[in-house]
């Protein structure tokens, strides 16, 4: 027997998965993890999740444990809590303190399941025990020629790991001791405390040395909730499980906020509501001077939201708002409110209206041009919430506690703004967006299209892979899903190894003009191949759709595959749900179908001792010589030619 | 003994083993159920620790090996129901 509110639930999913109806199925799903987020309920949706996965529009990942001690519990709490947050994971975990054999034998079960991520779960107790049980009667000598010799084991396996794989590694850091061996004097000497940072400081050190190698910092995680509660010693006596039931679906979460970036799952741009979210009170009742924001209560706990969401903006996440006010108001109160922190600057769209959340959400996203799965919807409206899940099960909601002093919090622990890696591009996408905005209103006043593209003074800088740019390249690959011929993603590590081989050439291209700079938007890869080149990338940011960018891209291509010794310059597309507007780009060009096949993969061919690709002249074109191509292209018994892509 | 308890420790190795509730024996040992294994003995133990708020000892968990026995334990400990 079940409680009511637990039957009614459940017997949804049944109803709608009988019905056939996957999405809602789906959608009860994540309203019974939103309520009770346990083992219990995991183990629940992950028996339903088998019949739904298939028709859900899920993205797949392989994850692969490295460990030293029992992880095994937590596996179906993860995988239930990246179900509902539109991921499916398939999840191995390796065996019980093997991780080094596993790590150094290429053949071991680790790279046969070829992970796309795997994580090292250690502990100092497990790597260094003479550090965690002796430390008091080691010497200082003693004490550090163990951090040495363990950080040199963890280099070598870890360099191990890249050599074998190219998945991403998540390397927890240790855990300090709850109770250092000398007390309170361990803080005043070089204690145990000190020899465990310093072990995780080098462990920092490998990870930034070694491409697609990220820190999880366990210590942090168990110190935020509590040492002492964390830490389950008859667990770890009897199970190898050092950690309390209660805690395990908080690692699961901490797995989950490196697992969506990783897989490409995030959200791009936050859309917030503003009466009783961004300040307490209504500002259509209240008054601009009545509604509360600032350092005292009751104004202070929307004062630390602001402060989380302008956090956010620096990560590079759009802001927006979607609010039922009148226009006037609300923007008012934005503009001139003494404690806002937010301002109207800070956002890239307003739908500040009377109209529909969801109907507004996907005017946003149409604006912001991004796919309405990039947005994360806040609102203290459990109604507006639950609407939003309803109509838009893509959408990430993010659920706020019915007390406003908890609303930070539930922001910054949400998962689907998490970065692993921050660009330069990223930090100013907020301002990019603003001047995006202003770029619009021009075109709405320019004469002609042409008039328009001239206004602008654009400059175009294309550039050879570097150091510099290719953690930007590979990032386009993994995000970029609109104006993508063939939705390839490649890491900073594929696209070094991809570089060296021969006939190979990997591009970016910047776009700036008199409004400002737009940064690294479009990438390419190509590949010479007896007498033609193939394309086997081509993309462009959506913040550059529409201004002849990719005519421009595709005939610096198609210039520079000719100067190589090609007569032919090869594309293919791959139809995804989302690449539409890449389709007319080859057709566009006066390339040529040339073959059509079974999967729906199209190649697409341009004759170069005929045809040409005309480059606009609204360009200011600066472009790095590329003399390794020319070199290069001819010697087709070096080119590598690999089915599928490059990787 | 309270029923409520009873069933509630019904329906959580029911969702932990992913078989229907009335396939969870009440009084003979959990071990004879289909599917149960040490894993699963691990996890339904650190599903009614959460679900229950408790903790159990290894002896405990030892004698526990009904749900009957289980409700039980958790009965004496006066488990948060919700």
């Amino acid at each position: 027997m079940q409680s009511a509110n637990e039957t009614q639930p459940r017997d949804e999913v049944a109803a709608a998965i009988a019905a056939g109806d996957f999405r809602r199925a789906a959608y009860w799903l994540g309203r019974i993890w939103h309520e009770q987020p346990s083992s219990r309920t995991a183990s629940y949706i992950l028996s339903r999740a088998g019949e739904l996965r298939a028709d859900l529009p899920l993205v797949r990942h392989k994850v692969f444990f490295l460990r030293s001690f029992t992880l095994e519990p937590l596996a179906p709490l993860l995988q239930a809590q990246a179900f509902v947050s539109g991921l499916d994971l398939d999840v191995q975990i390796g065996d019980f303190n093997a991780y080094a054999q596993e790590m150094l034998d290429p053949q071991s079960r680790l790279y046969r399941f070829a992970p796309d991520t795997a994580v090292l779960a250690l502990q100092a107790r497990d790597i260094v025990p003479a550090l965690w049980n002796n430390f008091a009667e080691l010497g200082a000598d003693a004490v550090q020629s163990l951090i040495e010799s363990t950080l040199t084991d963890l280099h070598r396996w870890i360099e191990s790991f890249r050599k074998y794989s190219r998945a991403n590694l998540i390397v927890h850091s240790l855990e300090l001791p709850a109770y250092p061996c000398a007390g309170i004097l361990d803080a005043q000497v070089e204690g145990q405390a000190e020899a465990i940072h310093r072990l995780n400081h080098g462990l920092a050190r490998i990870a930034q040395s070694v491409a697609g190698v990220s820190v999880l910092d366990y210590d942090a995680l168990v110190s935020r909730h509590g040492r002492l509660n964390w830490h389950d010693e008859e667990k770890w006596l009897t199970a190898r499980l050092p950690i309390r039931a209660t805690f395990l679906p908080a690692l699961a979460a901490e797995y989950l906020r490196f697992l969506l970036p990783l897989s490409g799952r995030v959200a791009k741009a936050l859309v917030v509501d503003l009466d009783n979210t961004l300040w307490g009170g209504v500002v259509g009742e209240d008054g601009i001077d009545g509604i509360k924001v600032g350092k005292e209560l009751p104004g202070a706990p929307y004062l630390a939201l602001q402060r989380a969401i302008l956090d956010l903006y620096q990560r590079g996440i759009i802001l927006a708002v979607c609010s039922k006010n009148n226009f006037a108001e609300a923007l008012e109160a934005l503009e001139k409110h003494p404690g806002m922190l937010l301002r109207p600057r800070h956002f890239a769209a307003l739908r500040i209206n009377w109209q529909d959340k969801a109907a507004n959400l996907k005017e946003l996203a149409a604006e912001l041009n991004i796919g309405t799965e990039a947005l994360a919807f806040l609102d203290d409206n459990p109604v507006e919430r639950d609407r939003v899940r309803r109509e838009m099960a893509e959408v990430f909601v993010i659920d706020l506690p019915a007390e406003p002093l908890g609303y930070a919090r539930a922001l910054r622990e949400f998962p689907a703004f998490e970065r692993l890696s921050l660009t330069e591009e990223d930090r100013s996408r907020g301002r990019m967006y603003a001047e995006q905005r202003r770029r619009v209103e021009l075109e709405r006043s320019a004469g002609s299209v042409e008039d328009f593209y001239r206004s602008l003074d654009m400059r175009l800088k294309i550039e050879p892979l570097s150091r510099s740019n290719a953690e930007r390249i590979a990032q386009l690959t993994q995000k970029t899903n609109q104006f993508n011929l063939t939705t390839r993603r490649y890491t900073e590590q594929q696209l070094h190894e991809m570089a060296n081989r021969p006939g190979v050439e990997i591009y970016c291209a910047s776009v700036g003009d008199r409004l400002g700079e737009n940064g690294v938007v479009a990438a390419m890869i190509t590949r010479a191949r007896d007498d033609a080149w193939a394309i086997d990338c081509f993309l462009l940011s959506c913040r550059v759709i529409g201004r002849t960018v990719e005519t421009a891209l595709l005939a610096y291509l198609a210039e520079q595959a000719r100067h190589g010794g090609a007569r032919k310059l090869i594309a293919e597309f791959i139809r995804t749900k989302k690449n539409e507007p890449a389709r007319g780009l080859l057709p566009g060009h006066g390339f040529r179908l040339v073959e059509k096949s079974a999967n729906g993969a199209e190649t697409w061919e341009l004759d170069l001792e005929t045809q040409t690709v005309a480059m606009p002249d609204y360009f200011t074109l600066t472009a790095a010589p590329a003399e390794k191509s020319a070199s290069r292209a001819m010697d087709s018994t070096n080119v590598v030619q690999i089915e599928g892509g490059l990787s | 003994m309270n029923n409520v308890i009873i069933q509630k420790v019904r329906q959580v190795v029911a969702d932990m083993l992913a078989i229907a509730v009335e396939r969870v024996p009440l009084k003979s040992p959990l071990a004879d159920c289909e599917k149960w294994d040490s894993l699963n003995h691990l996890r339904t133990i650190l599903a009614l620790e959460e679900e229950f708020q408790v903790h159990f000892s290894a002896e405990e968990i030892e004698k526990m090996d009904s749900v009957e026995a289980l409700a039980s334990k958790l009965g004496g400990e006066g488990a948060l129901l919700q």
